[in-house]
């Protein structure tokens, strides 16, 4: 059909190739505003959420006196509604849009993605409600009761079955690294959550295999599913943005497979130290430090594809957030690779600095990655501008700011605490005491990334049903001339 | 790489692979080990298992573990939170093995040695700066009522004069809390050669 | 334990067996013949290689 290494000027295909891309986007706009804006949701109270665990943490009278407020029950909430509410909301949301552009087809049967949405909310909803109202399962990242489960399982199922649709339609020819991530992930996602729910809440395993099931599930998550989809929107979008293909074609096939491979080994260097057999913690020690090798690959394709395009950072949003989190994803990843080290895990495990790291991870890559997504597919899903670029930069200085401020701050305090914590005649109230003025900077840090995401969450809402600009084609933004694109 | 069956197969293969090593094995071994022990093992008072379960909703482990390390590697048992390493035949006899993921507040894993004093942990449950000033923990205030007509026995009074009691889900809490003495008793595969 | 270890063993020399022997395949089918081209599947002509396809809502030329 479009034979995309024709640089033709044909305008015939030039018009073709754009009437595809439009019902194409026009196919995706319902269900997929669907899942972006549940997800959004999501965030913000997720958001709320953060902000009063962060709070109570260095004021633990702070709205104590209500059980359903107790920091025990506040934090899980934050995560579960993160981890399933915001971050796998939009990561569906933003898969399935690479997917059908990525395959040229049209996302069909949007009814089932419409009930999907809903079934992903009542999930999520029954999962928040049921860890305040005093049924978490104590099981981190796992803590939503047993009644969500099916509701998001359902929907994935459909989710999955969209992006199977999708792919068999594809045209002849390559498959894209973007598409080989999506897939894989379409399908990881629902194995990992089924196993952990069949062997830890439906018929537990015995409790000495618990720990190590629940981190070969979290870790997985992070590493087979928000990581391949984040991987995803950065392979096409960097290309997308800046009109330069991938460096290396031959690179992102290492790293996908490498990353296949080792990824799901590392889950536990979540428990070193702990009460296991040593070939247990150091298998996963050993993939965690090879876990350089996807990772230094994927570092050194986008770069290399970046070199000499860094000034389109000035002109478009989507590239700042995407280039920010792809750095992170090196970072976090480099950081996790020493972190499994046990010299290094000795002193940091149990401390803050895995908070910060965790954060690095979830938001510094993954949310950043999504925001950066999400600002390229509205215009195209909806026809119409961002309202405000104030608001978009308000957005990308107050989440980039924050969330580097936030990791600084606590893996300093956490470091100290560790070694503190190894030093057996320091008595422990004194190592509380002195983690409290980075848990109060973590607390500013996560204000600043309240004002990012209430920027954004106006952005998306005066897009959707505000007053701004309608244009009749979908391609809005003005393509930068030599003045403005110094590419 | 354009063959999406090929793909399918290869990152089944992967996840399968880690499926195998990281979670068959360890189900496989331990619920082999579990279905060896006599069945009175594992009868948990009622008001223990009742007070697990108050530790679980109220999110205990985000504050406090409960394992303890080897002497080489962490200062655990140099802290007094036990008198050797636990290891995975001393969870055994729990539903859920509540290790734990941060150290915000004490290993839990002995407290049952420690800290054996139920009065100690209605107050500290209660709020926490009365028995440990400076501590970041939440005051589980909810958990207690004003004493009855006839109060219980297990009533007391606060620095302010007020009578309180605890609740059923203080009391399984406190019950569960003290019933935590992991590194009790040794065990040959928690032996470490001793220190240089 | 020994079982698990010879299990394993037997596991992760399947798996590199059957790696070799996709990799093998996929040599022989062409797969690796014109890698650059699958890089440009993300461009069709109405989005073409060469030109960028994002910037601020403020800046208009």
């Amino acid at each position: 059909m479009t034979d995309s290494t024709d640089s033709s000027i044909d305008p015939a295909a030039i018009e073709r190739s754009r009437r595809e891309r439009i019902v194409i986007d026009a196919s995706a706009r319902g269900p997929i505003i669907h899942w972006l804006a549940s997800a959004i949701f999501w965030l913000l109270l997720g958001t709320l959420l953060a902000l009063g665990a962060s709070v109570k943490l260095h004021d633990p009278e702070f709205l104590a006196n209500n059980p359903w407020l107790t920091f025990g029950r506040v934090r899980p909430a934050h995560l579960n509604t993160m981890v399933y509410g915001w971050a796998s909301g939009a990561c569906v949301g933003v898969g399935l849009w690479i997917m059908s552009r990525l395959c040229r087809a049209p996302l069909r049967h949007g009814w089932s993605l419409h009930i999907a949405a809903v079934f992903w909310n009542i999930g999520n909803a029954v999962g928040t409600w049921g860890i305040l109202s005093g049924g978490s399962l104590s099981m981190e990242w796992l803590e939503y009761p047993a009644g969500a489960a099916p509701w998001l399982l359902a929907a994935f199922a459909v989710a999955t079955w969209q992006g199977v649709d999708m792919i068999r339609r594809r045209p002849p020819g390559h498959i894209y690294v973007s598409q080989w991530y999506l897939f894989a992930s379409l399908f990881w996602f629902p194995m990992l959550y089924a196993t952990a729910q069949v062997l830890l809440v439906w018929k537990p395993v015995a409790a000495p295999a618990q720990p190590p099931i629940n981190w070969w599930y979290a870790h997985n998550v992070l590493g087979l599913w928000f990581t391949p989809v984040c991987l995803a929107a950065a392979y096409y979008l960097i290309p997308k943005v800046i009109g330069k293909p991938i460096h290396s074609y031959f690179l992102s096939m290492i790293g996908f497979w490498s990353l296949a491979f080792f990824y799901a080994w590392n889950g536990m260097h979540h428990l070193i130290g702990g009460p296991y057999p040593a070939w247990l913690i150091s298998v996963s020690v050993a993939a965690s430090v090879m876990m350089l090798v996807p990772v230094i690959t994927v570092a050194v394709n986008h770069h290399f594809t970046m070199i000499g395009n860094f000034g389109a950072l000035r002109w478009s949003p989507t590239l700042r957030f995407v280039v920010f989190a792809a750095m992170s994803y090196t970072v976090v990843s480099v950081q996790g690779s020493l972190t499994a080290v046990r010299a290094v895990n000795r002193i940091t495990h149990f401390t803050h600095y895995t908070v910060a790291h965790a954060h690095l991870g979830m938001y510094a890559f993954v949310t950043m990655m999504l925001f950066g997504a999400i600002y390229y597919m509205m215009p195209r899903l909806l026809d119409r501008e961002w309202p405000s670029a104030a608001l978009i930069r308000v957005h990308f200085w107050c989440s980039a700011v924050g969330v580097l401020f936030y990791w600084g701050a606590l893996s300093y305090g956490g470091l100290e605490q560790g070694l503190n914590l190894q030093n057996p005649d320091m008595p422990f109230m004194d190592i509380i005491a002195r983690t409290l003025p980075y848990l109060r900077m973590r607390t500013w840090a996560g204000v600043l990334m309240t004002v990012g995401h209430l920027a954004f969450a106006t952005s998306f809402l005066l897009m959707l049903f505000g007053k701004v600009r309608v244009v009749s084609t979908p391609t809005l933004f003005i393509r930068p001339t030599a003045k403005t694109n110094p590419a | 790489m354009n063959k999406a069956s090929i793909l399918f197969i290869g990152f089944l293969i992967t996840l399968a692979t880690s499926w195998i090593g990281l979670v068959l094995l360890p189900a496989s071994h331990y619920n082999t080990q579990a279905a060896q022990l006599p069945t009175a093992f594992f009868t948990n008072q009622e008001i223990i298992a009742r007070g697990q379960q108050v530790y679980q909703a109220n999110g205990c482990i985000y504050c406090h573990s409960q394992q303890v390390g080897t002497r080489h590697f962490r200062s655990d048992q140099e802290r007094g939170w036990g008198n050797r390493r636990t290891v995975s035949t001393d969870y055994l006899r729990d539903t859920v093995a509540l290790l734990g993921t941060m150290r915000t507040g004490p290993d839990l894993a002995n407290i049952g040695i420690r800290n054996p004093s139920p009065q100690w942990h209605y107050l500290h449950l209660y709020d926490p700066q009365l028995t440990s000033p400076g501590s970041i923990m939440p005051p589980l205030r909810f958990l207690f009522e004003p004493a009855k007509e006839n109060p219980s026995a297990d009533a007391f009074t606060l620095p302010d004069g007020r009578r309180i009691e605890p609740t059923d889900d203080a009391r399984a809490l406190v019950a569960y809390l003290l019933s935590l003495k992991r590194s009790q008793g040794e065990l040959p595969e928690a032996f470490e050669p001793p220190p240089k | 334990m020994t079982l698990s270890f010879v299990l394993i063993l037997l596991i992760l020399v399947g798996f590199t067996v059957t790696t070799v022997f996709i990799f093998g395949w996929a040599a022989r089918t062409g797969q690796f013949s014109d890698l650059n081209a699958g890089a440009k599947t993300v461009f069709s002509p109405d989005e073409p290689e060469g030109e960028s396809t994002d910037s601020f809502p403020d800046k208009k030329i």
